[in-house]
């Protein structure tokens, strides 16, 4: 390849770049640049041990169970709780939110964990929800598998309706 | 029949190939997210790279046919279309040898997408070589950059 077809090849991929990334910041439809990938993975207890406010590089969605749930919880994570208000209002995780996330957005940074649950295992609303958070931007999201039943039946701190 | 002797085969091979970039450019700026899916399906490129790449190919694609046929910078639009073949087969074959059926993403990301198999490593090996005889052209016509003496 000689030195003339490097420059047209470069100038070439230059107008596309510009136009590919000038066209998706002004359309409509446009695609983030960086492609985020949602990983579900198991968390390792020994991950309570370090940091657990790090920063992801990449939005991570980690699956964890009871135990892990409540060493977040001491540690001061936010818990999203999935499900609608009325079930919410029954009976909630102590301290747990029931908002939205473009009102989570407005109440934390991206950068805070978040763990979001919901009535348990073949409850879908927490995963649709941690997935929404980390399409929004937020970085570290824990997923409660065992839920709220889980939690109420092992006798860690709840609200309850009056 | 010296292929790359003949002028009016070289001209034939540029505005298809051009053409068939073109078109090939279109559904894909139009639905960027649903190129990039098809783009991770290939398992074949870092997933971070899936988004600015489905950005770009299809442009690449766009200008690259606008000059094979306009004769702009023709010497580079047509390593860039060898390039670009070389990838799809690359890609193609891997997908074919691993057994994993997906969409092709050739010409259309949305409805009626055809699937990888032999039929298109075939034809862009025969795009690629179609490319090759624009590359070796001894004769230049109709190209107005660089200007041709």
């Amino acid at each position: 390849m000689s030195q003339k077809e490097l420059i047209q090849i470069s100038i070439i991929i230059g107008v596309s770049l510009l136009f590919g990334l000038g066209y998706n910041v002004f359309r409509d439809n446009g695609i983030p640049i960086i492609a985020k990938k949602i990983v579900y993975e198991q968390a390792d207890i020994t991950e309570l041990e370090r940091n657990t406010t790090k920063v992801e590089l990449e939005p991570i969605i980690k699956i964890v169970d009871l135990t892990m749930a409540k060493g977040l919880y001491d540690r001061g994570v936010i818990f999203v709780d999935a499900r609608d208000e009325t079930e919410f209002s029954v009976g909630h995780i102590e301290g747990a939110l029931n908002v939205s996330s473009i009102q989570l957005a407005e109440l934390i940074s991206f950068d805070d964990p978040i763990l979001t649950y919901c009535s348990g295992e073949d409850c879908e609303l927490s995963i649709t929800l941690a997935e929404e958070l980390a399409d929004f931007g937020f970085s570290t999201i824990f997923v409660f598998s065992g839920g709220w039943p889980e939690w109420e039946s092992a006798d860690y701190p709840v609200e309850m309706e009056q | 029949m010296n292929f790359f002797k003949n002028k009016w085969i070289v001209i034939a091979f540029r505005l298809f190939l051009g053409g068939l970039l073109i078109y090939a450019s279109f559904d894909k700026i139009e639905n960027p997210e649903a190129f990039a899916k098809i783009i991770r399906n290939y398992h074949a490129f870092p997933y971070a790279a899936t988004n600015i790449l489905a950005l770009l190919l299809p442009w690449i694609e766009l200008y690259t046919g606008v000059c094979l046929i306009f004769g702009i910078f023709v010497d580079g639009a047509s390593l860039l279309t060898m390039a670009m073949m070389g990838v799809f087969i690359i890609a193609i074959s891997q997908a074919v040898l691993r057994g994993i059926d997906i969409e092709c993403g050739c010409f259309k990301v949305t409805e009626g997408s055809s699937r990888v198999g032999m039929r298109r490593i075939i034809e862009d090996i025969i795009y690629l070589g179609m490319a090759f005889v624009v590359w070796k052209r001894e004769e230049k016509v109709g190209e107005w950059l660089p200007k041709s003496l």
